[in-house]
């Protein structure tokens, strides 16, 4: 009779013990915290000075690694989300003992809320080369990031290796590396001659590919970066004009009196703004010719731009009056409407994977970029001028833009992040600048 | 054989016992704290408290030289936008900037009409001196302090509210509920802002979570990475994120662990 | 008195002859060669006067003899001079054409509408297109630097194609002319203002050799 007394009060007090502590510890339960997105899209790095990489202590830099180092330093400066940290930020100096990770105390510059670290080291070789290694490290963990060798005889040969060395850090940051591996083509005007130009996006390299014309505008690249497209009057006609790599200049005649805007779909077709039946509307070309319409009415259409797919077309159409952006299904054969705000938008570009279309609108300060947001169903302004921003171009990246402004007092080419950040002019040389065209990622 | 068969009764009863209390509890109390709108609703609680009430003090306390320079100024200034727009030749832009002016106007007769009320008292002495100066520098520093006691008295007059609305338990659970809510958006806020990573392009999502244990004081104590998202770099920087925040704000009372998951994409609205 | 009115007709007489001298310079000059048409009527009619005048006191003398109804006819006579100020005539009138076809009509802010004066312009136009047939024109469509490049080539195409229109309307051959947009290529006047856009905003027509 005892036992299941003495069970029953156990059990009880058992409980009574549980209950005291328990509350504790269901109160200690993990209070759940959801962060979506990074407070600031960017990361912290420090570039240090070159050093040399054989025993002896080579105190003067060779000018072509000089020349090396200071590409890098300017391709860096051109990505809105490379914060670069100066030596006086790090606490306890910024000092690296070598280029190699065994050389180097990451731990002063983690502290120092450096995320990379670049080094930089060079030799001097046989003939007048020399041999540079580039090495990005994650301070946090002391890993290699990119690392990579060249052996260079030339400033161009330099050149070549930052932009390749920068493509391959911008990859491993954030997947994409087009900016350091396309061109940007342009009109350039110098008194009475335009020429059809393209340069890297930052403004090395830059290469005149047509010369001596009257007036040329609208250039457009195809997909394959073999060919430029663009618009010549000449005398009392149009003509549509296709500059290729290889085979020079090819110019064609189309019915109708006016050709606006070409632009490359990604299977090849050229599609061009032409008024054969007495108004602007946007044709496929056959051969060299007008075939298939896709926008024809009674309005102007012009300006039509292609995704990566090729299934949407952006295009500009005063089918309301006034200049409006659309959008065209070319599958379902349906156009969507894409601005509603203001009187006048023009220059439509959708972006390659299609969700993004930058246009030019007419505001009271002047002509601004917007970018609409297909996905989240927003259109943002871009710039702010002053003057007129026109002419909006993706990079491949979809991160960068290109447009041209008169903000200086007259039209020069600007490069821009997506998010209306890091606006810089890209140096062209003397003259003015219209019509940029990005091209894809370029092998 | 009695000896053994009472002590297997006797675990059973236990264990079942245990069971009981230890599981039972937590079905009710774990929260997923989910930090779309009743989150931002809590940050309304917090919100300044709202204008008009306080706009008739700051006019008598100003002194009747503000108030009317304003409407002399106004009609001026509104003239100077106008001609502007005249001046552009574009035949479409006047049509639009007209709009925002007649609304400009309207908002001005009604913040006039409201001054003229206010000045029915009677007007003190003008003297434009540094001292009139200095002295409405200090208001305006009394008037914010003033603002900012008002949230943190609506936030408390909230809160009481709350209290009072409810039973007594679940006035206890609501309350603590509330107060975790905010918690975790300030904990949220606090982290987020010391988070850097670059962007990165195209549709992937990246997600790693992070368990932190927090001293009463606020002081992170330890952290470490639960489940990570499969890149190093995406790792190290939500662990730097936790590592440069060196302190968040006091926890709750029965507070002490916060589990943190990182998502790369921000929500869409 | 009788001083003054000879040194008044003196003066008169002088300028008279200073104009009759003007007269006989013709290049170009559209209200000399007018006067001098005029002149020139009156010169021939004064002639055929005398020359008729002439014929009739001979055909007086041949009447008494035969008492028959003389057939009548004006004779006249063109002087060398005379070829030389039709030519200039013809040259000051082709000119006139010219300017008149070249002339430019202007259009307001983002548009392609005819005003009256450009209307009455293109009328005159088609006039002298219809008298010679042989002029063909080209017609260019233009716009102010405001908008964007490749709107303003739609933009100019639209302008060009009013003035085209109207003029087959008024009966002009199509196949005699041709339209071409220069958007805002080639402004006329460089200016950021007002003034300048306006008279950027045109058609210009030139004559197709």
């Amino acid at each position: 009779m005892r036992f299941p007394c003495s069970l029953i009060l156990h059990a009880v007090t058992c409980c009574v013990a549980l209950m005291l502590v328990v509350p504790g510890k269901a109160a200690a339960e993990e209070l759940e915290v959801s962060i979506h997105g990074p407070g600031q899209q960017k990361v912290n790095m420090y570039l240090a000075p070159a050093s040399s990489l054989s025993e002896e202590n080579a105190t003067q830099t060779p000018p072509l690694a000089a020349e090396l180092y200071s590409a890098v330093e300017g391709n860096l400066a051109f990505l809105p989300f490379v914060n670069r940290i100066s030596s006086e930020e790090i606490l306890g100096g910024a000092e690296v003992g070598g280029v190699k990770a065994g050389d180097i105390d990451f731990k002063r510059f983690a502290m120092g809320k450096v995320d990379y670290l670049l080094t930089f080291g060079f030799r001097r070789r046989e003939e007048g080369r020399v041999q540079a290694e580039l090495r990005v490290f994650r301070t946090r963990s002391a890993e290699l990031f990119v690392g990579r060798g060249f052996v260079i005889n030339s400033p161009k040969q330099g050149s070549v290796a930052a932009n390749r060395f920068s493509a391959a850090f911008m990859e491993g940051l954030t997947g994409v590396a087009g900016f350091f591996r396309s061109r940007l083509a342009f009109v350039r005007i110098r008194e009475e001659t335009r020429e059809l130009c393209s340069s890297t996006p930052q403004g090395d390299s830059l290469k005149s590919h047509v010369r001596g014309q009257r007036h040329i505008m609208s250039p457009a690249w195809s997909w394959d970066g073999q060919r430029i497209a663009y618009v010549r009057l000449a005398g009392d006609r149009h003509e549509l004009n296709v500059w290729d790599e290889e085979d020079g200049v090819r110019r064609m005649t189309l019915s109708g009196n006016t050709i606006i805007s070409p632009a490359y779909h990604p299977d090849g077709r050229l599609a061009v703004s032409a008024d054969p039946r007495g108004n602007p509307d946007i044709y496929f070309l056959e051969g060299d010719k007008l075939g298939r319409s896709v926008v024809q009415n009674w309005a102007i259409d012009i300006s039509p731009g292609f995704d990566s797919s090729g299934r949407w077309m952006s295009f500009v159409s005063s089918r309301l009056g006034n200049p409006h952006i659309f959008l065209k299904d070319l599958e379902k054969n349906r156009v969507e409407r894409i601005s509603y705000e203001g009187d006048y938008n023009t220059s439509a570009a959708i972006s390659p994977s299609g969700q993004y279309i930058a246009y030019s609108r007419l505001t009271d300060e002047g002509h601004r970029i917007f970018i609409h947001d297909r996905l989240k169903d927003t259109t943002r302004q871009l710039t702010h001028g002053p003057g007129d921003d026109e002419d909006p171009t993706w990079g491949p990246d979809e991160y960068f833009l290109a447009f041209v402004s008169n903000r200086s007092g007259r039209y020069r080419a600007y490069i821009g992040s997506r998010h209306g950040g890091g606006v810089k002019e890209v140096e062209t040389g003397p003259g003015a600048v219209k019509g940029p065209d990005w091209s894809p990622e370029l092998r | 054989m009695r000896v053994l068969s009472s002590c297997i009764l006797s675990l059973l009863i236990h264990g079942l016992v245990f069971a009981l209390v230890l599981l039972g509890p937590f079905q009710g109390s774990k929260s997923a704290i989910d930090l779309d709108k009743p989150v931002y609703e809590v940050e309304l609680v917090r919100a300044p408290a709202p204008e008009p009430e306080s706009k008739p003090e700051q006019e008598v306390s100003k002194g009747e030289k503000a108030s009317q320079e304003e409407p002399g100024e106004r009609p001026e200034a509104a003239k100077a936008r106008q001609s502007p727009a005249r001046d552009s030749g574009a035949e479409k832009i006047p049509r639009k900037s007209r709009a925002p002016e007649r609304e400009r106007k309207k908002a001005e007769k009604s913040a006039d009409t409201q001054k003229r009320r206010t000045r029915e008292k009677p007007e003190a002495p003008r003297t434009p001196t540094g001292d009139a100066v200095l002295d409405k520098a200090l208001q305006d520093l009394q008037k914010d302090v003033e603002s900012e006691r008002e949230q943190d008295r609506t936030v408390s007059r909230e809160l009481e509210n709350l209290r009072e609305q409810r039973t007594a338990a679940e006035r206890g659970e609501a309350a603590s509920a509330q107060r975790e809510k905010l918690y975790a958006s300030l904990v949220e806020r606090r982290i987020k802002q010391n988070w850097r990573f670059p962007p990165v392009g195209g549709d992937i999502d990246l997600v790693a979570v992070v368990r932190v244990r927090v001293e009463p004081d606020g002081s992170v104590a330890e952290y470490t990475l639960v489940s990570g998202s499969g890149r190093s770099d995406y790792n190290d920087s939500v662990l730097r994120a936790i590592e440069e925040t060196e302190r968040l704000p006091e926890p709750p009372r029965d507070l002490d662990t916060i589990s943190i998951t990182f998502n790369l994409r921000e929500l869409r609205r | 008195m009788s001083k003054r009115a000879g040194v008044w007709s003196i003066v008169i007489l002088a300028a008279a002859m200073l104009v009759f001298a003007g007269c006989a310079q013709k290049r170009g000059a559209e209200t000399e060669s007018v006067k001098t048409q005029k002149d020139q009527a009156a010169q021939a009619e004064s002639e055929q006067q005398k020359a008729a005048s002439k014929e009739e006191s001979a055909a007086t003398a041949e009447d008494e003899a035969e008492e028959e109804e003389v057939e009548e006819y004006g004779v006249s006579e063109e002087k060398a001079g005379e070829k030389e100020d039709r030519a200039t005539t013809d040259e000051g009138l082709r000119d006139k054409a010219k300017q008149t076809l070249k002339q430019r009509i202007h259009f307001a802010f983002d548009s392609s509408e005819l005003s009256k004066e450009a209307q009455e312009a293109l009328k005159s136009k088609a006039k002298i297109l219809k008298k010679n047939s042989g002029i063909k024109l080209v017609i260019e469509g233009h716009c102010d630097e405001r908008g964007t490049d490749e709107y303003n080539m739609a933009l100019g195409e639209r302008r060009a194609r009013a003035a085209y229109e109207y003029l087959i309307l008024l009966g002009v051959d199509a196949d005699r002319m041709n339209l071409v947009s220069y958007g805002e290529e080639r402004p006329l006047v460089e200016g950021d203002n007002e003034q300048a856009w306006a008279k950027n905003r045109r058609d210009e027509f030139k004559i197709k050799q």
